[in-house]
């Protein structure tokens, strides 16, 4: 069931549409834009903390200056993975996480493998940036007050306070950000235009930008530098059901923000480069590491604008810590509720609200390691935030490059879906290229990265520990596959798996006789339908009539239990209602709309009951029905036993081609004769055949009335329903 | 999934005394702890918003003029009901194109807490009372007008969960429309989040099997609005905003 409910496709959400709505005009006052989007995505990037110390840093540590370009191509890799990502984000529930889209794209079974991959990424990266945390601070607090604070107090400082705003789910005020951002952004093209006015030597030099540091050795290691800078980008998807409008606010908002943020960091590195010189900056950066940006802006600048810069890279650590922390508490939120890991873990704090165990569970990992480092006096810098967020950068190349192929496989099993091959095949299949290129040059100089020599049992034991936790993954989905296979149907739902289906997926109405979309139906505008209705004239030949009819009832409970075999009902169908149209041409009266894609059946019943079947109906039906003749007798038998002994008119039929239907064809198609009964002050009976018709009558004046009429071997249920005469309601 | 109570129409009689509490009072009312002078909310504002746009739905499905199906509302009965909050609701629902339960969820937990809330003051199981913060003006705040029994739902659903009931037939359920409310109550306590303040000294654990037995027992609507619930309020912890 939940199978077929993640298949069913959705146009657009169902949160946004058109035509004057009290209620979606109300919700859209809370929705989201493009500004606001790229916004929460830019602010969890950390862009002075990247160029101040993950740039500084790769330059140390790799030897090479090729960072700046290594921006700007992954930029670019990321704009092309961002295209089929965010397509396939407006059709999935659950969309920040990628995991999800490999569970819909793959299978399952490796999207549990990606789940785990996911959660040691990014707990990898927001445990390394307790390292960056605490020595940049202590470096700061020394050359403020000369005062001597370890690392790893400060580190543990900002865990109590991140660990207590988890559970409390105090959110910083966006406002807060909003101006911390801005400072952010500003410091940085100050620093970049003292660099690049200040050139070493004199002389603006470019080797930075070369694309020539693209193919030098070590450029794996720059790669996987650049890609951890802009995590946090694939957060946008999470917005997709609140944005304003869920087919491009998001998609503009991601490419704005990679586009953004992969400029400024390109920009910053290379003014670094300019500033130092190209063949000092590698030593300088060894030597002064984070307090690098700082020291040569001190010299040109006030010291209290570098002070700000100062303050301004520990907000922003934090700032990033804080995200990843909610990332990560909110990844064993939605496991949890899957129940892929212990169902506690889905549970949320009573009086906050917040996803408070898992919160708690990445608190207690984070300072296990945390301690770790510090007990093995490991450098935080370094070994700790570099070698961590790098680490987890890996991880998430690893999930990007699995997401583009899911994207792929998604679209390939989903034809009916309406975006354009660009969007659905050729870019994630770039994008995937490029990313498994990414990855197996990061593999390939993964000694470069850690400035280890190639035979280090580290360099092979840290990305495979991803094969590991992957694969772990993968048999834990195996094991819920057949050991609880209701766990595995949800997988990738997130929050919605105790449904079973996404939220904006609504399943396709399958009525038999589902004619009756409302007028403010949005479907009405859309293409151009006559609603004329006509009279059917006694002479017209019955095939065109009867085939609406019996291709409308074809489907649907009634049809099912009538029929079970959908090839015996393909062939009984068409002879059974050619005979009924015969009748109704001959004795009542046959409307059709549409140009006879809609088809009304109504006979009088003014004196006594309707003369709704022919008189030998019991034999007809024996001829044409064959074995399943019982059913059809008992259907009949049932309706014309239930029927009210009132004057009125008797609504028998009212079928559109399955294809035309929830275009107002059968609205008009009913309405039109209402309004001849209403002048004529005359009451209309039906049976709807099924409880969701039931409602479309309704609001065309008809009340349920009475109890169903049920049909005998449990079959569905028909459902009487009365209009009294003159009643406007609805119309 | 609710074959016990199969997905005919909710049956039973409906309650018709307007002294009778509704399901969303009763939620308003276990939702929060009662003091002599005020009421202190016992969940996060979330839950609590969507919880009583939940049972605000419910009433509606237990009067029997919606339907849930398939993650939509549907008017089953367009004829007033004699609340009056729940008939402006219903005729906002009419008059709608049609929203899914999840929409009309986001939609109605914007406002339930204030319409609620008035509606328990009008009935007179309310009191307002006007408080100077500290950090700005006035607040209005409400008070239990008799805090005895303002605990009365809070009892019942307590009984109804911490008690065994080793001879009931789940299959009342769907029959007793008084146990349906209390069950519905309990239902959405569970999806909120609530549940745990609720069963402070009994162990939570026998209640929560037996209430998952009587969840299932519930009409097919009232068990998809639960649930959907509890999705609507897990996705608000993953959507990161609210």
């Amino acid at each position: 069931m939940a199978e077929k409910g993640l298949g069913t496709p959705s146009a657009g959400t169902a949160l946004v549409r058109v035509g004057p709505s009290r209620v979606s005009s109300a919700l859209a006052r809370n929705r989201l834009g493009v500004s606001s989007i790229v916004f929460f995505i830019v602010s969890a990037a950390a862009p002075l903390t990247v160029i101040g110390s993950g740039a500084v840093l790769t330059f140390a540590n790799t030897k090479t200056i090729g960072i700046p370009i290594a921006y700007a191509a992954i930029a670019v890799v990321l704009g092309v993975f961002a295209v089929g990502y965010v397509a396939m984000s407006r059709h999935i529930t659950n969309a920040g996480a990628f995991y999800t889209y490999v569970a819909q794209g793959l299978g399952r079974v490796p999207g549990v493998g990606a789940s785990f991959v996911a959660v040691v990424a990014y707990n990898a990266m927001q445990v390394g940036l307790y390292g960056g945390f605490g020595a940049v601070l202590a470096g700061h607090l020394k050359a403020w007050f000369g005062w001597d604070v370890a690392w790893w107090a400060l580190a543990l400082m900002a865990w109590l306070v991140i660990a207590l705003l988890g559970v409390m789910r105090i959110d910083f005020n966006s406002k807060v950000l909003a101006v911390l951002l801005t400072a952010e952004c500003l410091i940085m093209l100050v620093f970049n235009v003292v660099e690049l006015t200040n050139p070493a030597d004199g002389t603006v030099a470019f080797d930075a930008l070369s694309p020539s540091n693209l193919i030098t050795t070590g450029v794996g290691a720059l790669l996987v530098t650049a890609v951890t800078g802009f995590v946090g980008f694939e957060g946008g998807a999470v917005y997709a059901e609140e944005s304003r409008d869920p087919k491009r606010t998001v998609a503009q908002a991601t490419y704005i923000a990679v586009a953004f943020v992969g400029v400024l960091y390109a920009i910053s590195a290379w003014a670094l480069t300019v500033a130092i010189g190209p063949g000092k900056i590698v030593g300088a950066a060894a030597d002064q590491q984070a307090d690098l940006i700082f020291n040569f802006n001190a010299g040109f600048l006030g010291r209290w604008i570098v002070d700000i810069g100062r303050i301004l890279i520990v907000t922003s650590l934090f700032a990033a810590l804080v995200s990843f922390h909610n990332t990560v508490a909110r990844y064993l939120f939605a496991l949890g509720r899957e129940r892929v890991l212990p169902a506690g873990l889905g549970s949320t704090n009573r009086r906050t609200g917040s996803p408070y165990v898992g919160s708690l569970v990445q608190s207690a990992l984070a300072v296990v390691v945390i301690l770790v480092f510090a007990i093995a006096g490991l450098d935080p810098l370094i070994d700790l935030m570099y070698i961590g967020t790098t680490y987890g950068g890996l991880g998430v190349i690893i999930l990007m490059a699995l997401t583009s192929i899911s994207v792929v496989g998604y679209f390939a099993q989903r034809k009916d879906i309406d975006e354009n091959a660009w969007r659905k095949y050729v870019s994630p299949a770039i994008a995937a290229v490029l990313l498994l290129v990414v990855l197996y040059l990061t593999l390939d100089q993964y000694s470069t990265l850690l400035s280890l020599p190639a035979g280090h049992p580290a360099v092979w034991i840290l990305p495979s520990s991803f094969a590991v936790f992957g694969l772990a993954g993968i048999l834990w989905g195996a094991y819920l596959r057949s050991a609880r296979p209701r766990v595995y149907a949800a997988i990738g739902l997130g929050a919605n798996s105790v449904i079973g289906r996404a939220s904006q997926d609504l399943p396709k109405r399958t009525d038999s006789s589902g004619v009756l979309p409302l007028l403010t139906s949005p479907g009405l505008a859309s293409a151009p339908v006559r609603h004329e209705v006509f009279r059917v004239g006694g002479d017209h030949p019955v095939g065109p009539v009867a085939t609406v009819l019996s291709e409308a009832f074809g489907t649907g409970d009634i049809a099912k239990w009538l029929v079970p075999d959908p090839e015996d009902r393909r062939r009984i169908y068409p002879a059974y209602w050619a005979m009924l149209v015969e009748h109704a041409l001959g004795v009542g009266e046959v409307f059709a709309g549409g140009e006879l894609s809609g088809v009304s059946v109504w006979y009088p019943a003014m004196f006594g009951p309707p003369n709704a079947a022919p008189r030998d109906i019991d034999q007809r039906v024996d001829l044409t029905c064959g074995p399943y003749a019982p059913r059809f007798h008992a259907l009949n038998h049932a309706v014309a036993n239930a029927h009210p002994t009132t004057p009125h008119h008797y609504l028998a039929f009212a079928a559109v081609l399955p294809d035309l239907q929830g275009r107002g064809i059968g609205t008009s198609l009913i309405q039109h004769r209402l309004r001849e009964l209403d002048i004529a002050n005359v009451p209309a009976y039906l049976e709807a055949t099924n409880r969701r018709n039931l409602a479309l009558y309704v609001h065309l004046g008809f009340q349920p009335m009475g109890n169903p009429i049920a049909l005998p071997d449990n079959g569905p249920k028909l459902y009487p329903m009365w209009r009294p005469a003159s009643v406007h309601r609805g119309l | 999934m609710a074959e016990i109570a199969g997905s005919g129409p909710v049956t039973g009689r409906a309650p018709s005394s307007s002294s009778h509490l509704r399901l969303a009072d009763e939620f308003f009312l276990v939702a929060h702890n009662h003091d002599a002078d005020t009421i202190v909310p016992r969940l996060h504002d979330t839950g609590m918003e969507l919880g009583l746009a939940g049972a605000l739905l419910a009433e509606l499905v237990l009067d029997r003029r919606l339907e849930v199906a398939d993650g939509r509302v549907i008017v089953f009965d367009p004829s007033p009901p004699n609340d009056q909050l729940a008939a402006s609701m219903l005729r906002d629902i009419v008059t709608e194109p049609p929203h899914s339960i999840r929409v009309w969820l986001e939609y109605l937990s914007q406002d339930a807490r204030d319409k609620v809330g008035s509606r328990l003051h009008v009935a007179g199981h309310l009191a307002q009372v006007r408080q100077r913060k500290w950090w700005g003006g006035p607040a209005l705040l409400y008070r239990a007008v008799n805090a005895e029994q303002a605990l009365i739902p809070e009892v019942r659903l307590h009984d109804l969960l911490a008690r065994p009931h080793p001879g009931m037939q789940l299959a009342k359920i769907s029959i007793d429309h008084k146990l349906m409310q209390d069950v519905t109550l309990a239902a959405l306590a569970h999806s909120t989040g609530l549940l745990s303040a609720l069963l402070w000294y009994h162990g939570p654990h026998r209640a929560r099997s037996q209430l998952d037995e009587m969840r299932r027992a519930l009409p097919a609507p009232l068990l998809e609005l639960t649930k959907q619930t509890e999705a609507a309020v897990g996705d608000a912890v993953l959507g990161r905003r609210r």
